[in-house]
Formats: structure tokens, C-alpha cells, sequence
């Protein structure tokens, strides 16, 4: 068999679904997608309705399913704490790679996708940076920290190799997913608009002045492929962004220039409170401009946009492993945070 | 013998400053490359190079010396003029540039690299935008990094071919290597102090502003910065543009400073800001006496260290960072671990008796 088999875990995220995009086109790939949902868009994946969640049902699905050469893992099941949530998340990698590794002989490759938050930045303090990913581990809780202990574990003395990716800001589109920070600021700043008001910093005033980055979903999904085929970068975890660093402050201009407003001034709020009552307003803008129909809840996450700009301090994350393991794409934040948005904007999801 | 085209003849002017010095010696042993070196001064080291002391000042001195030079292929200029202020800078140092030029064009010259640096940016003159990229508006005032950039341009765009000579301005950060009497050097200046700390029973203190300590920071490994100088100045992709360069990363002196002290085997002790220049102007002797002891080259204090350009590179509050997608995006993929610069660096000033 020349081609390759990606399971994409998790393929309806704003990660997974970047990866079905990035390989449904590539002769060498075939793609099964993993999701509780089916896919609100046409594609050539395969998808299979899931809860990782369930063993039984993961076992009966997955067993059969023979030829998977790569695992890209990407689901999060959010708790109401972090450390309800390391049973659940170490649990559907577990019957994942419990159904799969006893059919799956030609497995070559697990990937798990991680992020900053295994340096800390969750707890919304300031964290060591530039972050390293041999840095000392904060305090566990970290679900990250247990899956890829595990994962260590069951590689050992196996011929597939492991990986994990730990981005950063990921910029990009998804339905339903349980972090979205470029949706979120797409549909603050449209109803802003549509409201007669300038665009408004939502966040914390420090932050705009703090050093930032993200990472283009569309170069995410590359680098998840490079790193999971490349010989050089098997059984390591790397640090991923487009790879440069920002600042708010630099970046907010371009979302008014995109969306064709004033700057207001600062005027930090809770989103998940002031756009609580908004559901009717995003209503009038998608028949005003003939979007696709899709709630305002379906495509914004209130909640993490306001962890996201809570807080005052650098994030940044280290370049330099996976620099020296060959990586080389780099991506100009300030000339393409809008690329993703227009994206956005041709298909009808926004104004 | 290679074929012609695959000779490269360089000419390395301010061959002795930190830059230069690491330019010479990473060509060396490149069999391509044949070396020219400008300094006033003569080298302290052995080199195939050959040196040549030309007053650039002079006009007619270097036509006199360089014009015979027509198998010079590659102009690198690192050499720096130090005036009273910023703009009495801007002649002297453009006029130099130009009177090398008038000696060597047109010849076989195929490229002119200028070294310049962050001061670009303004770093010199308190808060400025970062990350600095290439195309950011420049600061008021000039300085003479825009002028001889601003001349060269012209220069470059005058020439009678098209198929003549390409241009190239490397803006690098915090340059990390060895000189002796040049202008610019952060790693002796910080090595001679953690040695005298030590020599004096004090533990290591960052001397610098508190909060600099927790800025963000970059430096460029000499011989790094060496390799992309030859590249910039060799890549036909990379030609007539300016870049920044770094080692690739960022970190903070608070989280470098522990390695420093491991290095000479140090405690370190809360920062204790002090005026560099006037704490170590009395230092002399002791540093004298630290040769003896410990069996260095008998360099003087004053002639590896300028305590003053410490005194600014460490006295400021602002994050220093320079954006390096310029670059990358040209083609260059080399990234060091500054920690692994640092240390690494300062171990070669150890092994060649320089400091204790």
C-alpha cells in the first residue's frame, strides 16, 4: 500500500477540520474524520459519528478499520474543572488507541494535539516565556500532561512513532467547537458594526501592549502533517505558530481595516455577558446579507474569547526545536490575520 | 583551480571589529574565498587574510591602496566611525562608504553588504515598535545606518549594467563574540565584569536597569551572523534588501543571568543597578593583576571591554525584537539556541586565555 490513512479524532474542531481540508485533496491521503456530529460541509472524508467517550461504541467502530497508517488526535471534552477533566480527555485516547492498535498494523504515526496550556497560560498569570517544551511542568492537573505520558508509555517497543503539537492562538474556522477566538472577534466586531459602533477593544488594556501570536489553522494542518512523517521529529513534542510574534495592539487595527471601521477606545467587557442578548441582532445582519444560516451560537465562544483576553502578560512560545528539526514555513501575522476572515466572508459566514 | 565564476574575493572592511573579525574567520578555511581585510590596526591573531591599513577617511589613500584590488567580488562593510552625536556620524561615516566605493567600482564587484544593526529601529533612543520589521518607519532623527543605506541605493540603482553589482544591509542584535578595541562588545564587557565580581568576593549581580532584566531580549551568535552575511551576500533571492538577524529566538537576561554565573561558577544575587563605566573606571589594576594570576593575555582592561556601551546596552526598559519573517521567508532556516551562544562563547574566551 503506497498511501496513507489519517484518522482525524476530534475532525470537526477548528484543528480537525483544517486537517480534512488540508488532506481530502491529496492523492497520497485517504481521510476517515471522527466526530459526535456530521459535517455541516461537503467533503470527500470519510466521516464516522463518534463518542470517543463510549467505549463500547469505539470499539465496534474503530476495530474493523484496518489499514490507519497516521492518528492525528484533536478532540477536547471541556470539564468544570481541570481536574475533572484529565479522566474524561486520557479516556477517549485510551479507547481510541485500544480499538485501533490491535487492527491498525500499519500504524506509523500518533499525534496529539496539544497547546499553551501545558505551559500554564490557562490559569491566566504570567508564565515563563519564551515557553520551551522541555520547560519544567507547572502543578498537574494538565490532561495533556497525562496523555502524553501515556502515550510515551504505549509507543515504547512499538515500530509507530508519537508527536505532539502544542500551537499556540489558533486562527480559523469552525461550527460548534469549544474554543474559537477568530469567529468570536468576527461576529463582536460585525454586530459592533451593525450597532453604529466603532470597534472597541473588549479585552484587558494591558494585553494590547503584551506580545502575542497565533498560527493560521491552514499552516497548523501542514505542520501536523510534516511533523507527523518526518523521520527528524518522531516521539517529540513541538511549539507551533506562524512564527513570529505580534501584539494586539498591532493586530487590531487590521480587524478594523477588515471590517471597514472607526477604532473606538478600550472598553473592556465580559463578551459572554454583553452578547448575550444578541442572538436577534446576528439574525437581522445574516438576512440583511444573506448568510448562511447559522445561529450566532454555533459559531462564537463567548467564554474563551474572554479567558483569551483576560489577561495581561506575553505568550510566546519557543520556535527554535522545531526550527532545528526542519521546519521552515513561516507566515506574516500582521499581513495574514485577515486572510482567514475573508475566507470567512467568501462563504457567507460573515458580513 | 575552480572555474572563475566560483572564486569569490572578499573584502572585509572594519576586519577587526567584532563582526569583521568573525567574517575573517569563518571564511578561513573556505577554499573559495580569497580574503582581503581593512583595519587601521594590525591583526593579533594568525590569518591568511591579507590585511591592509587604509585610512577611509582618505580618499586618495584608498584609491591609492585599493584600486589595483580589481579581483574583490564582495564588499562587506562593518566599519563604524564613533562622533560626538548621531548626525555628526552621518558624514564621516557615508563618506567613508563612499570613498571606498570610488576606489573599487567598477571592477569585478558583484556585491556591497553593509553591516548595520537595531539602531535602525532607534533602540538607542528609548521606546520603539516591536516586533522592529525592515519596512517600519524609520525614527527621527537619521542616523547614519539610513544614510549610507539611502547612498548605496543610489549608487546601486546608477550603475551603467543592469548585470553589475548587488546590495544587502544585515540589521543583527546584540552581537555575541570576541574583539579587542572595538566600539561594540556586550559578551567581554559582561565576562571581564562577572570575573572582576568574582576576583572581588561579590556574587553576580545584573548590573543594568531592574526592569530590563525582565524584558525580552536576542542576541546573534558571531559566527551565525557571519554564515548569513555570506549567504545574504551570495543568495541571488536575498539581493537588494535589508534584514534583520537574529539567533531566532528570544529570551530574558533574568532567565540567562543563572547560566552566566554557572559559567564562573557564581552565586547569583538580586540586580544592583549601577553606573558601569564610573564603577569599573578604577578597575585596571585589578584586571592586571587577574592576568597574572590566572595566566591570560596581557590585554588590558580598557582594550577588551568599553564599560560605556555596556552602560547603554543595559540601561533601558523597553523588550528589544526584531522580526526575523523577512528572512525566513527568503530562504534563511538557521536558528541557534542563545543559551547554548552564551555559554558556548564565553567558553572560547576561557580557552583562549582571555578571561579566567
Amino acid at each position: 500500500m503506497t498511501g496513507n490513512k489519517a484518522l482525524i479524532a476530534g475532525a470537526l474542531g477548528v484543528v480537525g477540520r483544517a486537517l480534512v481540508e488540508h488532506l481530502e485533496d491529496d492523492p497520497d491521503w485517504e481521510v476517515v474524520g471522527l466526530s459526535r456530529r456530521a459535517p455541516d460541509f461537503e467533503t470527500s472524508a470519510t466521516f464516522l459519528s463518534l463518542d470517543l467517550l463510549d467505549r463500547a461504541a469505539t470499539l465496534s467502530t474503530l476495530g474493523d478499520i484496518s489499514d490507519v497508517t497516521h492518528v492525528f488526535f484533536t478532540p477536547y471534552a471541556p470539564r468544570e474543572t481541570f481536574a475533572a477533566e484529565v479522566a474524561p480527555n486520557l479516556a477517549m485516547l485510551v479507547n481510541l488507541m485500544d480499538a485501533l492498535e490491535p487492527a491498525a498494523k500499519g500504524l506509523a504515526h500518533v499525534q496529539l494535539m496539544q497547546g499553551a496550556k501545558w505551559y500554564g497560560v490557562q490559569f491566566g498569570k504570567p508564565y515563563k516565556t519564551p515557553a520551551k517544551e522541555d520547560d519544567p511542568r507547572h502543578m498537574p492537573p494538565n490532561f495533556y500532561y497525562d496523555q502524553q505520558d501515556w502515550l510515551v508509555e504505549r509507543q515504547k517497543g512499538k515500530d509507530w512513532t508519537w508527536s505532539a503539537l502544542r500551537p499556540h492562538g489558533v486562527w480559523g474556522f469552525s461550527v460548534g467547537s469549544a474554543m474559537n477566538m477568530m469567529t468570536s472577534l468576527a461576529v463582536y466586531a460585525s454586530v459592533s458594526r451593525h450597532l453604529g459602533l466603532p470597534l472597541r477593544w473588549p479585552g484587558n488594556p494591558a494585553l494590547l501592549e503584551c506580545v502575542y501570536q497565533i498560527v493560521d489553522v491552514a499552516l497548523l494542518a501542514r505542520a501536523m502533517v510534516w511533523a507527523a512523517t518526518t523521520p527528524m521529529a518522531a516521539n517529540q513534542p513541538f511549539n507551533i505558530t506562524n512564527g513570529d510574534y505580534t501584539r494586539w495592539k498591532l493586530l487590531w487595527p487590521k480587524l478594523a481595516d477588515f471590517f471597514d471601521m472607526e477604532l473606538g477606545p478600550v472598553q473592556s467587557v465580559k463578551t459572554q455577558d454583553i452578547m448575550a442578548d444578541k442572538e436577534p441582532v446576528w439574525a437581522q445582519i445574516a438576512e440583511a446579507h444573506q448568510l448562511r444560516k447559522y445561529a450566532m451560537s454555533d459559531i462564537v465562544t463567548w467564554p474563551f474569547l474572554d479567558y483569551a483576553f483576560a489577561n495581561g502578560f506575553d505568550q510566546m512560545s519557543s520556535l527554535t526545536n522545531i526550527r532545528q528539526a526542519g521546519w521552515t514555513e513561516v507566515l506574516d501575522t500582521e499581513a495574514t490575520v485577515t486572510d482567514q476572515l475573508q475566507k470567512l466572508r467568501d462563504n457567507r459566514i460573515i458580513p | 583551480m575552480a572555474p572563475s565564476t566560483d572564486r569569490h574575493t572578499a573584502l572585509i572592511v572594519g576586519a577587526l571589529g567584532v563582526t569583521g573579525r568573525a567574517l575573517v574567520e569563518y571564511l578561513e578555511d573556505k577554499p573559495d574565498w580569497d580574503i582581503i581585510a581593512l583595519s587601521r590596526r594590525a591583526p593579533d591573531f594568525a590569518t591568511r587574510a591579507k590585511f591592509l591599513s587604509v585610512d577611509l577617511t582618505d580618499a586618495a589613500d584608498c584609491r591609492t591602496k585599493l584600486s589595483e584590488h580589481t579581483e574583490i567580488t564582495h564588499v562587506f562593510y562593518t566599519a563604524y566611525s564613533q562622533q560626538a552625536s548621531v548626525t555628526a556620524e552621518i558624514p564621516v561615516n557615508v563618506g567613508m562608504l563612499a570613498n571606498l566605493m570610488d576606489a573599487l567600482e567598477p571592477a569585478g564587484l558583484r556585491h556591497v553588504q553593509l553591516m548595520h544593526g537595531a539602531k535602525w529601529y532607534g533602540t538607542y533612543l528609548g521606546s520603539y515598535k516591536t516586533p522592529a520589521r525592515e519596512d517600519d518607519p524609520r525614527p527621527l532623527p537619521v542616523n547614519f545606518y539610513h544614510a549610507q543605506q539611502d547612498w548605496l541605493v543610489e549608487r546601486h540603482a546608477a550603475q551603467s549594467s543592469p548585470s553589475g553589482w548587488s546590495w544587502s544591509a544585515m540589521r543583527p542584535h546584540g552581537v555575541w563574540g570576541f574583539s579587542t578595541g572595538s566600539a561594540m562588545n556586550l559578551m567581554t564587557g559582561i565576562a571581564c565584569y562577572a570575573a572582576i565580581s568574582k576576583q572581588l568576593g561579590l556574587p553576580l549581580r545584573w548590573p543594568g536597569s531592574a526592569g530590563f532584566y525582565d524584558r525580552l531580549y536576542q542576541l546573534i551568535d558571531v559566527e551565525l551572523l557571519a554564515e548569513a552575511m555570506v549567504w545574504t551576500a551570495t543568495t541571488p533571492t536575498a539581493a537588494n534588501e535589508a534584514y534583520n538577524i537574529t539567533n531566532g529566538d528570544l529570551f530574558r537576561w533574568r532567565q540567562m543571568w543563572p547560566r552566566i554565573a554557572e559559567f564562573f561558577d557564581m552565586e547569583v544575587a538580586e540586580p544592583q543597578t549601577i553606573p558601569v563605566a564610573a564603577s569599573m573606571a578604577d578597575k585596571g589594576a585589578l584586571w592586571d593583576q587577574m592576568v597574572a594570576e590566572h595566566g591570560l593575555q596581557p590585554y588590558a582592561l580598557d582594550d577588551i571591554v568599553n564599560w560605556a556601551y555596556l552602560d547603554m546596552a543595559l540601561n533601558n526598559d523597553i523588550d528589544q525584537m526584531s522580526s526575523l519573517t523577512k528572512i525566513f521567508k527568503a530562504g534563511w532556516t538557521n536558528v541557534w539556541d542563545s543559551e547554548a551562544t552564551i555559554t558556548r562563547q564565553l567558553q572560547r574566551l576561557r580557552d583562549n586565555k582571555i578571561i579566567p
